[in-house]
């Protein structure tokens, strides 16, 4: 290893390496990943393009509300002419707004795209009713103020 | 009527070569195998791949990185290359190309 490429690995490590940043020197050290992401009132549904992974390989775990995807891209041996395609380890964490049922995510994995379901946990949605105060005790509060 | 406008571009590629053969690796993720258009023009491969993206929901988006796309690549192939030897195979959003040295 390098000077370069190892001071660039101890600088991912630091940050934490969920990056949003154009900082290319990392780009070129780590996958970064793309995903769009949307929700309705029951779930969160997230698709993550990673071309070139089974979906076995890839490390899913949620700590609280924080999504983490992990995982090695390897690619094929042999004499290179062109080294386009990005290999090594990928990141990505995300943070939800509502608690996630854990057990019952959903992963698939189609043509390169990882689709998660991510149910939102039940017991977080907690609706309130308001109630009308009695008209006695209206009067009352009017006649303490 | 609503037109859909698609970003083109080059696909990453990786070249491999072995004794026998030539690969040409693409990373074309969410397209299926049926949008995939090879064709052959004297010494020239042309590879056209439209990806399709699953509808979601559409109540609230959060986050939108990738669109639909028209992965679009040419490779001029040297005189040794057997055209008629090229295998295709898709797998996890990567499309590997195999030729033959004749």
């Amino acid at each position: 290893m390098d000077w370069k490429s190892s001071f660039t690995s101890q600088y991912v490590d630091f940050v934490g390496i969920d990056y949003d940043t154009d900082l290319a020197f990392i780009r070129r050290t780590k996958y970064h990943p793309p995903i769009n992401m949307s929700e309705n009132q029951d779930s969160f549904y997230v698709c993550v393009l990673i071309p070139g992974i089974e979906l076995k390989d890839i490390e899913i775990s949620m700590f609280e509300n924080r999504l983490e995807l992990k995982g090695e891209i390897k690619n094929k041996q042999g004499k290179y002419l062109v080294q386009e395609r990005m290999n090594g380890t990928f990141h990505r964490t995300l943070q939800f707004s509502h608690c996630i049922d854990k057990e019952n995510i959903q992963a698939e994995m189609e043509n390169g795209v990882l689709f998660l379901l991510l149910p939102k946990e039940k017991s977080e949605r907690i609706s309130i009713v308001p109630k009308d105060i009695h008209l006695d005790k209206k009067q009352e509060i009017l006649h303490e103020n | 009527m609503k037109t859909k406008h698609f970003t083109k571009i080059r696909p990453a590629t990786d070249i491999i070569e072995s004794d026998s053969r030539v690969y040409i690796i693409m990373n074309i993720p969410a397209v299926p195998q049926e949008n995939i258009h090879l064709e052959f023009y004297r010494n020239i491969l042309y590879l056209e791949a439209k990806s399709e993206s699953k509808p979601f929901f559409q109540e609230h988006i959060e986050a939108m990185e990738f669109v639909e796309r028209i992965y679009s690549a040419q490779f001029m192939l040297a005189a040794d290359v057997n055209k008629d030897s090229l295998l295709a195979t898709l797998h996890n959003g990567v499309l590997t190309l195999e030729l033959q040295y004749s």
